[in-house]
């Protein structure tokens, strides 16, 4: 085990997350806060090891979704407050996830993305249904209008 | 000339707020983060900033007696009797950027003194701006940094004095206890924050986050306005194996 886990504090006092509470990795790598259906607050945390996690009122939950937990990591999360999808997930060889607390979608090469190595996001301020995304091999930008499949431009 | 120092000292004593993330700063520089951390405003750096901000100035393109072509032309007198063109667009690049010069100009120092000092200074520049060209308004301040503002040219770094680690992972804005926002660094060895001007190894004190890298920093607030909790993803125990891992990925 590389990392330590994950810590919460207030900003003067610090604990360490540990298996017991709920969350099973020693290496978080990205966080990210979106809100759930009732506006609460909701924690993504991803992980090197174990796949996606999300924390509301009621504690720790996997994200039921095999592609994510079987991906060999998880670069990124981009959160998309009060909008859909709740969370995009940059993944190590496994493109790009279009995460919700029910749902998910993959988007990988066969939509058009240059390389299934998702690092990076930006989502634009002015349209924040189109987002940007940094892959091993170039950027590429989508939208996610519903009911729009993504059309990917690589840049 | 005297409702021309009353609007310059009225407008400046506005434009020059207190710095959120505890600094006195250029209130005009506020286009983005950069130049948020870069409210460490020393009066060696603002001395430097001054002779930097002259130099440009000086530029071929500039004719004599312009002032920043950005500046609207047609800018509204304010019920100011006017006294020729050249004068008037004087005042309206005065109007537009009523700040505090970027040599001391600070809401936390200025007393009435100061205040008295800047709408002098800025009354001054204008005159001159009208007299001797753009040199002089870059000298005033607001102009200078509206131009430095466009151009996104001049980037200072803030050092890496109190961080506890020069590798910087993130950067994230986190509201303190009372609601105002603090800039947050997760760096190889800890976590940091900006405070008054400097950084705070803020890791330094904990058992739980002494040494560790931190990869990333999540703020989450809590109900009924309890106020907020902070998440830390630690990565690995120094800098260096983070930097491997990641680039093994």
């Amino acid at each position: 085990m590389l990392g330590v886990g994950l810590v919460h504090g207030d900003g003067a006092t610090w604990s360490v997350v540990s298996q017991a509470d709920g969350f099973p990795s020693r290496n978080p790598t990205d966080l990210a806060v979106s809100s759930g259906p009732r506006g609460q607050p909701i924690l993504w945390v991803a992980s090197y090891d174990r796949g996606l996690f999300w924390r509301d009122a009621g504690g720790w939950h996997a994200l039921e979704s095999a592609r994510v937990q079987s991906a060999s990591g998880v670069y990124g999360l981009l959160a998309n407050p009060g909008r859909r999808p709740d969370v995009w997930v940059g993944t190590r060889g496994l493109g790009l996830q279009s995460v919700d607390l029910s749902s998910w979608r993959t988007i990988d090469e066969s939509d058009g993305l240059p390389s299934p190595e998702v690092n990076a996001f930006a989502a634009d301020p002015a349209d924040p249904a189109s987002v940007w995304i940094g892959t091993a091999r170039g950027l590429a930008t989508g939208a996610t209008a519903r009911g729009k499949r993504w059309p990917c431009r690589r840049r | 000339m005297r409702l021309r120092a009353v609007w310059c000292l009225l407008a400046g004593a506005a434009g020059a707020g207190t710095d959120p993330y505890g600094a006195a700063r250029p209130a005009t520089r506020s286009w983005g983060s950069g130049a948020q951390f870069a409210s460490a405003t020393s009066t060696a750096r603002s001395r430097t900033r001054s002779a930097g901000l002259d130099r440009h100035d000086r530029r071929p393109g500039l004719r004599r007696g312009a002032c920043d072509a950005r500046v609207p032309r047609s800018r509204p007198r304010r019920g100011r009797r006017g006294s020729g063109a050249s004068s008037k667009r004087g005042m309206a690049a005065c109007g537009s950027a009523p700040r505090a010069p970027a040599s001391g100009g600070s809401a936390t120092a200025g007393g009435p003194t100061t205040r008295r000092n800047t709408a002098s200074r800025l009354t001054r520049s204008t005159r001159c701006s009208r007299r001797r060209g753009p040199t002089a308004v870059g000298l005033s301040g607001g102009h200078a940094r509206r131009r430095l503002e466009a151009h996104h040219e001049r980037w200072e770094p803030l050092g890496t004095t109190g961080l506890p680690d020069p590798l910087v992972w993130k950067l994230r804005i986190v509201p303190d206890a009372g609601g105002l926002p603090e800039v947050w660094a997760a760096t190889g060895k800890g976590v940091a924050v900006f405070r008054a001007g400097r950084w705070v190894d803020i890791s330094s004190t904990s058992e739980v986050l002494a040494g560790r890298s931190i990869s990333d920093i999540a703020v989450v607030p809590l109900p009924a306005g309890g106020g907020r909790e902070i998440w830390l993803s630690c990565w690995a125990s120094d800098s260096s194996t983070a930097t491997a891992q990641r680039g093994a990925w």
